[in-house]
């Protein structure tokens, strides 16, 4: 029997979702862009948890935090409250808390007993050290790091690795040697203990099945080998399997991951993959489009109920990079004049050139409000998320959170950016900030929840309450020293923690929104962001500068493009496309300077492609 | 913190039951059955921590009779809300989530239990199931989504029923469920002394292990049980008191009296429920005072139970007095008599379901409230628990009326009919108190006509007056051109004691209102129906031949009046009984008036026929008592659907049809029998 909401949700779906969620078994869900794949992953883990013994649950591994967050909220709404029922986590938070905390000591792989988890920069600092003891020379370890990194996750998941130099193979392990002198783990490196424990102990695999019988995993193609084989391995342990994504938006191929892990599941599995074909995102030129730019017709259209086909604009510059800034800024001003809220405007920039600060300068002449989304960040981790969620709960004040816009003149950012939307109450902050002290040892005997609540509520309750767009440093200051943020950092075994506090003063000054700070955006600006930041995301409007060949696809002179790299390109410009609601306008050219050099080429050829399209 | 609105849907008595604003403190006033207890129920199934979840899980007789069975799925919701925490951070941050307005705040929790749905009806492969409890779900949700569950909030927000006839004695002896053991936890004694207690035992202990008596006893047990249980059961019994600090706590007992000797068991019931009902507020309070506790919102059902009148009231004001949330329910019309107006939560069966009424705030003045708050003394506080009031203007009234019924058989007080006296004229307060608007009781006003012969128009037809104003109140709509008409006939002359032209029209009128006016005074209007009783009845209270013919004549010209007493007639009569005071008088005739044959004086005094069916307008037409007459047959026409005179042939019909006129039985539902498992 389900719940009457969630009842009311697969009545709702569409044949092929329902069909999906209803799947007995393992099931493959091939989900193309806008068809609905979270919705549907929700009813899928919704009616799994109805149909599954009440004392056994359901592991849905997804790839971000927002979008396990996501996830949980959405049962919430389906009416299902599963408790231990349901572990919705990012691949990492599974394997550490569900694999490598339970079954380590079973498994003969025990975690150290105060082992740190590293942040970013000492992991880049041990791979200079690695690389450098190994004796490869390198001058910019970002170039390195696509190499390591799949030769470490191929390694792992014990695939041939013998194309790698044996410098890079010696690095890999002179780095992964480091971790355990030190006592540290990555995130890498928790996924690949939980594999070894899971193929080296079947108690381990047996625990973990009868827990959970059902594997969900969203966007598998992004997942690579490591995670690839271990849902194999639980696969094998008895797990049904229920594996989503979209092998056309891969986009971690510098990371290992490849289309062929999700092409090849349904196959080795031994199930019939369901594709979500019908589009409710975008209009059928826009469809259109999005066919003509990946190259291949996958029989996506159109939602058949949205009469307008949307827009495609090619509005191409005969001049460098400069003037493909001049024209995205015209074409902006055209769109909010127009009346498109700023906030739904996506500039989509491909790698790294000069285009992204002409592009920024240009607007900032203009007089038009942007969101770089570059260093303007509340950092990752518990202790920031849970600095998030105080400005989210001061935001809303003491209310219950609403989905709904608060007064039609109060327009609410609808990006899913994750935080801001629902906002936390206060006694489960209070819950989160009890949990830090006490995984700090720093909890007095007076740090109850409760006690801790009565201390938020004289800063979230207080009078005068910040709006969106305000400034946040005043805030910012108070919460810091109501949480007496810095020692909180310094005692927490979490570096990102360690380090949130200082990076949060950094990014508030330099001029952080209350929005921002919550984890949201400020209404009222145009977004700025990479093809690769865009995934998962969707705007009324997207604006892409900068489609001159050689650049998008990236190749370099004299040499050739291979197949593979142009395949990649091709995918993160097929992503970039079909973020589209209404509108994408193209902007080729034919030259461009970058690292003080002028190329003369032709339009990018994926401009090509969909000008056919629509001129047939 | 306090609870501010109470929503119930399809639950036990309840199908739609509404009680906005709840009031605090509230007193659930109503009849046995009509579902006081059900009521504390649904707000267990939101509110209390204590209760155990799988009582969250309704059983089909849970579900309201008179919507859709369990069976074919039924939605059953229980929801409160909860205000003036504005300043209590504690409350503040539990009930975030689910708050539904700011200025002041208030949120709302509510419990729900629904039907889940079958994936084949989702598919539409089949139809829908005939459903049992498993196929149902529950949930405690804050604000208006069913999805934003806050089943934790009840830890804070707490309710706890203290059930009646409560095993208070029993309870205080049994360390687990003894709310001094549980007081003594929250002030506990300080460890040195428990340990100097603790090592003074020791040595006690120890001398008295060393008796030779005791150690014998201790030696006879051991052997018996080793023989009995051969040696595998090893056990070195010893004899001793508390020896760990918690059993310390656990033994202190309540003694009655200074010098420890006597103890609960020595106390009478009623005693003892004082007690344990004193030792759990206090620990209430602490609990509310500490940093970890909470504000419970205590119901106790039946505080009356087991005590002295007295000792009730006192008890119950010092209750009411309390600042905390306090629910009490009760059918003790002592305790109904000191609640204030505005905590009387009325509860009554209305059409197979239960009904709340409350006094709206704004509804009566300040001094209507305190006139009627002084009014409701003991014996009138049976209006709150009544079906049915009529409300007459003095104690004669009140004699007369139950008389008159009781001459045909008609019980009004078996009908939960309540004659009540306003002590004058002034019925609008009380029109007020028993309107839709407050209690919503069903009621009939029986006023005198106090007609004179000369003055203005409210000199003149005062009754006709009062009763217009009555109209304007009660039903403001219903007869327009009352007032001009009520004009129109003070206008006209009164000639030998004969009532107005047109008069009797304006009084039919008003009966159809429920207002029924009198030609004169009661006394008066009564003489052609009751004057040899009358005469009775005085014979029996004075003395002095003289006196007591003066007195028969008096009657003798009025009756012989038939209807048109002249002003010196009314006040021959009238004079003469003011002298032992109308009650008194109206008492000692109700004594003979019970036994009356009524119908034959009725079809005497109308020269109808010994088999003429009696119809309202027959009666109405009645000198002087028509008005009185009419009101007792539009009653028990409608509770009994039987007319005041019957004819013989209405009698017998109305026997063999018994069983299916008795419309009142609606508001009888079972009340369903609460386990109430909490460790007090």
């Amino acid at each position: 029997m389900l719940s009457p909401a969630l009842a009311a949700e697969i009545s709702t779906l569409h044949p092929r979702q329902r069909d999906a969620a209803l799947r007995d078994g393992d099931v493959v869900i091939l989900a193309g862009p806008g068809a609905g794949k979270t919705r549907t992953v929700a009813a899928r883990v919704g009616y799994l948890l109805a149909t599954t013994s009440e004392h056994r649950g359901v592991a849905a591994m997804t790839y971000t935090d927002a979008a396990a967050r996501e996830l949980s909220a959405r049962l919430r709404k389906l009416g299902l409250v599963p408790g231990r029922r349901l572990a919705s986590r990012t691949v990492h938070a599974f394997c550490l808390h569900h694999v490598l905390l339970p079954y380590g000591k079973i498994a003969d792989h025990p975690l150290p007993a105060d082992f740190q988890v590293l942040d970013q920069t000492s992991s880049d600092r041990m791979w200079s050290d690695a690389l450098s003891g190994a004796g490869v020379f390198f001058n910019n370890l970002r170039r390195e790091m696509p190499t390591v990194t799949t030769l470490r996750r191929r390694a792992a998941a014990g695939e041939d690795v013998r194309d790698f130099t044996r410098q890079h193979q010696l690095a890999v392990q002179l780095y992964e040697q480091r971790l355990v002198t030190d006592g540290l783990l990555d995130f890498d490196e928790m996924t690949h203990r939980a594999l070894h424990i899971l193929r080296d102990s079947k108690a381990a695999r047996d625990l973990l099945t009868s827990r959970f019988p059902n594997l969900v995993v969203d966007e598998y193609q992004d997942l690579g080998p490591v995670l690839d084989a271990l849902v194999t391995t639980m696969h094998g342990a008895g797990m049904t399997i229920t594996a989503v994504g979209d092998p056309d938006q891969t986009m971690f191929e510098f990371q290992g991951a490849d289309p062929r892990y999700l092409r090849e599941l349904g196959p080795r599995i031994g199930c019939e993959p369901v594709q979500l074909t019908l589009n409710y995102r975008s209009g059928s030129a826009l469809v259109a489009a999005g066919r003509a730019a990946l190259g291949e017709d996958r029989g996506y259209s159109h939602d058949p109920d949205r009469t307008d086909p949307g827009v495609i604009d090619i509005r191409p510059v005969s001049g460098d990079l400069d003037t493909h800034a001049v024209r995205t800024v015209e074409v902006v001003a055209e769109l909010l004049e127009n009346g498109v809220p700023a906030e739904d405007i996506a500039v989509l920039y491909p790698g790294p050139t000069d285009l992204h600060d002409l592009v920024e300068a240009a607007l900032a002449h203009a007089g038009i409000a942007f969101d770089n989304e570059r260093g303007r960040r509340v950092p990752d981790g518990p202790l920031a998320n849970m600095i998030m969620a105080c400005a989210a709960r001061r935001l809303s004040g003491p209310l219950p959170g609403r989905t709904e816009p608060v007064s039609p003149g109060q327009h609410l950012p609808r990006r899913a950016t994750g935080g801001g939307k629902t906002p936390p109450t206060v006694r489960e902050i209070a819950a989160m900030w009890n949990r830090l002290l006490r995984e700090t040892g720093t909890a007095g005997p007076d740090d109850t929840p409760r006690t801790l609540a009565r201390r938020l509520l004289g800063l979230l309750d207080s009078s005068r309450r910040e709006q969106l767009d305000d400034d946040s440093r005043p805030f910012w200051s108070k919460l810091s020293e109501l949480l007496t943020i810095d020692k909180l950092a310094m005692d927490s075994r979490d570096r990102r923690d360690q380090q949130a506090p200082a990076k949060v003063t950094a990014e508030v000054a330099a001029g952080l929104t209350m929005a921002e700070l919550a984890g949201g955006s400020a209404p009222g600006r145009v977004v700025m962001t990479t093809y690769h930041s865009a995934k998962g995301r969707e705007f009324s409007a997207v604006i892409l500068p900068g489609l001159i060949d050689g650049l998008v696809p990236f190749w370099f002179e004299n040499r050739p493009l291979t197949k593979l790299a142009l395949e990649d390109a091709r995918r993160k410009f097929y992503v970039a496309v079909t973020r589209a609601v209404d509108a994408v306008t193209l902007i080729p050219g034919n030259h461009f300077t970058a690292w003080g050099q002028t190329r003369n080429s032709t339009w990018s050829r994926f401009v090509f492609d969909i000008k056919r399209e629509i001129d047939r | 913190m306090q609870l501010s609105k109470v929503h119930i849907r399809n639950f036990r008595n309840f199908a739609d039951l509404e009680i906005d604003p709840f009031p605090n403190p509230a007193v659930v006033v109503g009849e046995n059955g009509v579902g006081k207890s059900n009521l504390l129920s649904a707000l267990r199934l939101v509110l209390d921590p204590d209760l155990p979840d799988r009582r969250r899980w309704l059983q089909p007789d849970d579900i309201h009779d008179g919507g859709p069975p369990m069976a074919d799925g039924v939605e059953v919701s229980v929801e409160v809300e909860l205000t003036d925490f504005d300043e209590d951070d504690d409350a503040r941050s539990e009930l975030d989530g689910a708050i539904v307005d700011t200025e002041p705040l208030v949120a709302r929790l509510t419990y729900l239990f629904r039907p889940k749905t079958s994936l084949a009806e989702v598919l539409g492969t089949a139809a829908t199931p005939q459903l049992t409890p498993d196929d149902y779900e529950w949930t405690i949700y804050g604000a208006d989504d069913p999805s934003n569950a806050m089943l934790a909030a009840k830890r804070y927000a707490a309710l706890s029923v203290l059930p009646p006839l409560r095993d208070a004695e029993g309870d205080l002896d049994r360390s687990d469920r003894s709310p001094l053991t549980r007081l003594l936890r929250e002030l506990p004694p300080s460890d040195a002394n428990l340990d100097d207690a603790l090592s003074a035992m020791q040595a006690a202990r120890d001398k008295l292990g060393r008796d030779t008596n005791v150690r014998k006893v201790r030696r006879m047990i051991h052997d018996r049980i080793t023989e009995m249980a051969g040696p595998q059961l090893v056990l070195s019994p010893s004899l001793a008191f508390a020896g760990r600090q918690e059993d310390l706590i656990r033994s202190v007992r309540l003694f009655i009296d200074a010098a420890s000797t006597r103890g609960m068991d020595r106390t009478s019931t009623g005693t003892a429920n004082v007690i344990y009902l004193a030792l759990l507020l206090e620990r209430l309070r602490l609990r509310r005072e500490s940093g970890d506790g909470e504000d419970t919102l205590l119901a106790v059902e039946e505080p009356e139970a087991h005590l002295h009148p007295t000792l009730q009231r006192h008890v119950f004001a010092h209750l009411l007095g309390q600042p905390d949330r306090l629910i009490l329910t009760t059918h003790s019309p002592h305790i109904a008599a000191v609640t204030p107006l505005a905590g009387l939560v009325l509860l009554s069966g209305s059409g197979g379901h239960t009904v709340a009424s409350v006094v709206p705030p704004g509804l009566l003045t300040a001094h209507e409230t305190a006139d009627i708050e002084r009014y409701l003394n003991v014996t009138r506080a049976e209006l709150l628990f009544a079906r049915r009031v009529i409300l007459v203007e003095g104690a004669a009234d009140g004699y007369l009326l139950p008389a008159l019924a009781a001459a045909v058989d008609f019980d009004l007080d078996g009908h939960g009919i309540v004659v009540a006296s306003v002590e004058g004229t002034d019925f609008a307060p009380y029109v007020r108190l028993l309107s839709s608007a407050a209690l919503n009781r069903p009621f009939a006003i029986l006023t005198d006509g106090d007609v004179t012969e000369s003055g203005q128009v409210h000199e003149v037809e005062p009754g006709l007056v009062r009763a217009r104003k009555l109209l304007d109140i009660h039903q403001p709509s219903a007869n327009p051109g009352f007032k001009q008409r009520v004009g129109t006939v003070a206008a006209a002359a009164m000639l030998n004691g004969a009532l107005r032209a047109g008069r009797a029209d304006l009084v039919s009128d008003a009966s159809s209102y429920g207002i029924y006016v009198g030609d004169h005074t009661l006394e008066v209007d009564v003489v052609p129906l009751l004057a040899q009783e009358m005469v009775l009845a005085f014979n029996e209270l004075t003395s002095g031949a003289v006196r007591q013919r003066n007195f028969a004549d008096a009657v003798e010209e009025i009756r012989a009046a038939a209807g048109s007493p002249t002003k010196e007639q009314r006040e021959a009569l009238l004079s003469r009984i003011e002298k032992i005071g109308k009650g008194r008088f109206a008492q000692r005739l109700a004594a003979h008036v019970s036994t009356i044959n009524l119908r034959e004086r009725v079809v005497d005094l109308l020269g109808a026929g010994v088999d003429d069916e009696l119809a309202p307008e027959n009666l109405l037409a009645v000198a002087g008592c028509g008005s009185l007459l009419t009101l007792l047959d539009d009653l028990r026409r409608e509770v009994e659907e039987l007319p005041l005179l019957p004819t013989e042939e209405e009698y017998l019909a109305w026997l063999e049809s018994d069983g299916d006129h008795d419309d009142e039985s609606g508001g009888e539902l079972p009340e369903v029998a609460e386990e109430i498992e909490d460790d007090w």
